[in-house]
């Protein structure tokens, strides 16, 4: 039940200790690894909810993350707009993108809608590699003008840990009230039996749309502040591959869990920076977690049934196993009693009466 | 007595195969209509046509006066029909409560700004909604497993959530396909009682389909015999009981 008063304490203890973080990293290249978790939280959560929510499984995020930053970097670049207005034009035109591409695959099964979400993947890099003279090709946009609100800029790491973290609170809270209303409920109920949700009354395929368009806005404004973090945007950040490793990110956190997606985040953008060698190898090292993950725990770590669970799990096997071995106890006092009475005849009873 | 439902010489052809064929009945407000019929007489697929999962071939459907053939799923829901299927259909992945909840979707309305903000307004007319569930559930004496996964529950828990479900979105009229498949001849009569009362309590006109005759026979006020996707027969149970076309349909 949803209850205005309740109190998220988890949510505040979480929020608390990482406003200190950057108090305590001094160290500039940690902070921006910490920053970049932020940012890719976002576009996990916004994954989760297409592919963990409604169950669509899409490959064309990373286009939105490249639709997001290029929109944002050529309004600032060509356009010199104010940063408010360019950012949230960039969140709006990718929730305009996506409202289209929902639109096409509205009627399509979920096979075809993968199918289509690639090829949109592949359409936009291939727009972005060649529209030389807006886009500046592979070469990619640089210069990009970082953050600023009422003539305070995020140029530092430091600074920019509060944007980042602001950012990622307000979109977590919208997430999760989306997936906790009415709205979310159709997503899930589409994503676990289409035909039982349309004999509910829920438009299925509008739903998809929406669903695409409320995701895309979330992923533009990740895309929109990660270009103006690392002032810098190249097509390759919208390669099929990136959308795999951003698809992995929900997947490994666990579907259908929002933290779960921060989680994913968390993991998959500290492990490669771990050394830049293992940069070279983290899509092997990812598709061998994968196929291990799929093993043993398939909905991943904070999903049904996830590691996460599976620790409650224990302790509630645990606490039950206390209970019935003391409901054991009764029943095997009430046994005797029974065998007393059923020997009643040799006995004449005297057990039974003393018990 | 007037008529909620009235179809008009449905026909409905899967390519060579006749499902149904000139198949016309009604639904009266005020009384529980048994469908009947050997296995593969069309019985299934007539629900799927009133419900707007097929299009008929031919024949129209009137549903308060209305023309509603080849409307959409939705939308004929949204006009009060709610159905169960003969294979479950739960969202398996959710809860109980949150099935009841999908369920009642088109009575529910908070727009999306009420959800973003989580404004007050918001929050009442799901509270409102949580305490309707709970009271069907309560109805189907099912309130215990609210917060089970739909998916770890028995079969017999779970046709009755399914019948919770179609409950929650208020229907005027309720299709209900075979519910008693699958269980025990006590867990039958329990379902017997519970079905007799829908109309009483939440105002729900029940067709039901039904292999179960004592079921069937027990609380249908009229019941319509389909064989072929022919609509051979139609009267009170006891007509029904004594009709030659139906025993020879059953017996061969």
């Amino acid at each position: 039940m949803i209850n205005k008063n309740k109190k998220n304490n988890y949510g505040l203890i979480f929020i608390v200790f990482t406003i200190f973080i950057p108090f305590i990293v001094k160290d500039q290249y940690q902070l921006r690894v910490i920053n970049m978790v932020l940012l890719y939280s976002i576009i996990a959560l916004s994954v989760n909810l297409i592919v963990g929510f409604s169950g669509q499984l899409d490959f064309g995020r990373s286009a939105f993350v490249g639709l997001g930053g290029y929109w944002y970097a050529i309004m600032m670049l060509h356009f010199h707009l104010p940063f408010i207005i360019a950012f949230i034009s960039a969140s709006l035109f990718c929730a305009f993108v996506g409202f289209g591409l929902g639109m096409v695959c509205r009627r399509s099964s979920f096979d075809y809608l993968t199918l289509m979400t690639v090829g949109f993947n592949i359409m936009c890099m291939q727009v972005f590699l060649n529209w030389i003279p807006v886009t500046n090709g592979a070469l990619g946009l640089r210069l990009i003008p970082s953050a600023t609100l009422f003539g305070f800029s995020f140029d530092t790491n430091f600074k920019f840990f509060y944007f980042a973290l602001f950012l990622l609170i307000i979109c977590y809270i919208v997430i999760k009230r989306i997936t906790k209303s009415k709205i979310g409920r159709a997503f899930e109920a589409i994503r676990d039996d289409p035909i039982a949700a349309s004999y509910s009354g829920i438009d299925v395929a509008n739903f998809k749309v929406i669903n695409f368009s409320i995701a895309s806005f979330f992923t533009g404004i990740a895309g929109a502040a990660i270009a103006s973090y690392v002032n810098f945007i190249s097509p390759f950040a919208s390669s099929l591959d990136e959308s795999i490793y951003l698809l992995q990110m929900a997947i490994l956190g666990g579907l259908g869990s929002l933290p779960g997606s921060i989680l994913g985040a968390v993991i998959l953008v500290i492990a490669p920076e771990i050394s830049r060698t293992f940069y070279e190898y983290r899509l092997m090292f990812v598709g061998f977690l994968m196929v291990v993950m799929m093993l043993w725990v398939p909905n991943g770590i904070l999903g049904k049934n996830g590691i996460g669970e599976r620790v409650i799990g224990i302790k509630k096997l645990y606490s039950d196993k206390k209970n019935k071995q003391k409901r054991d106890n009764g029943k095997r006092t009430l046994l005797k009693s029974k065998n007393v009475f059923s020997s009643k005849k040799e006995n004449n009873g005297s057990g039974g009466k003393k018990k | 007595m007037n008529t909620l439902l009235n179809v008009e010489n449905i026909s409905k052809y899967f390519g060579g195969v006749k499902a149904l064929i000139e198949v016309s009945m009604q639904v009266k407000s005020d009384e529980i209509l048994g469908i009947i019929g050997p296995n593969g007489a069309g019985k299934t697929t007539l629900f799927n046509v009133l419900s707007g999962f097929d299009k008929p071939t031919k024949g129209r459907i009137l549903y308060y006066d209305k023309d509603i053939t080849g409307k959409a799923v939705h939308e004929i829901c949204r006009r009060g029909m709610g159905r169960t299927f003969q294979n479950i259909r739960l969202f398996g992945q959710m809860k109980v409560i949150d099935n009841l909840l999908v369920g009642m979707h088109t009575k529910l309305f908070v727009n999306f700004i009420e959800v973003v903000l989580n404004s007050k307004s918001g929050c009442l007319k799901e509270n409102n909604a949580y305490k309707k569930a709970h009271e069907i559930l309560k109805y189907l004496k099912i309130n215990d497993i609210a917060f089970d996964l739909a998916s770890n529950l028995p079969y017999g828990k779970q046709r009755k959530v399914e019948i919770a479900r179609a409950l929650s979105s208020q229907p005027k009229l309720l299709l209900l396909d075979e519910p008693s498949a699958g269980m025990n001849p006590s867990e039958t009569e329990e379902l017997m009682k519970l079905i007799g009362g829908i109309e009483d309590n939440f105002g729900a006109v029940v067709v039901i389909i039904e292999h179960n005759m004592q079921l069937v026979m027990g609380i249908s006020d009229r019941i319509i015999v389909l064989n072929f996707g022919k609509n051979i027969a139609e009267g009170t149970p006891k007509e029904i009981q004594n009709n030659h076309l139906v025993i020879e349909a059953y017996l061969g």
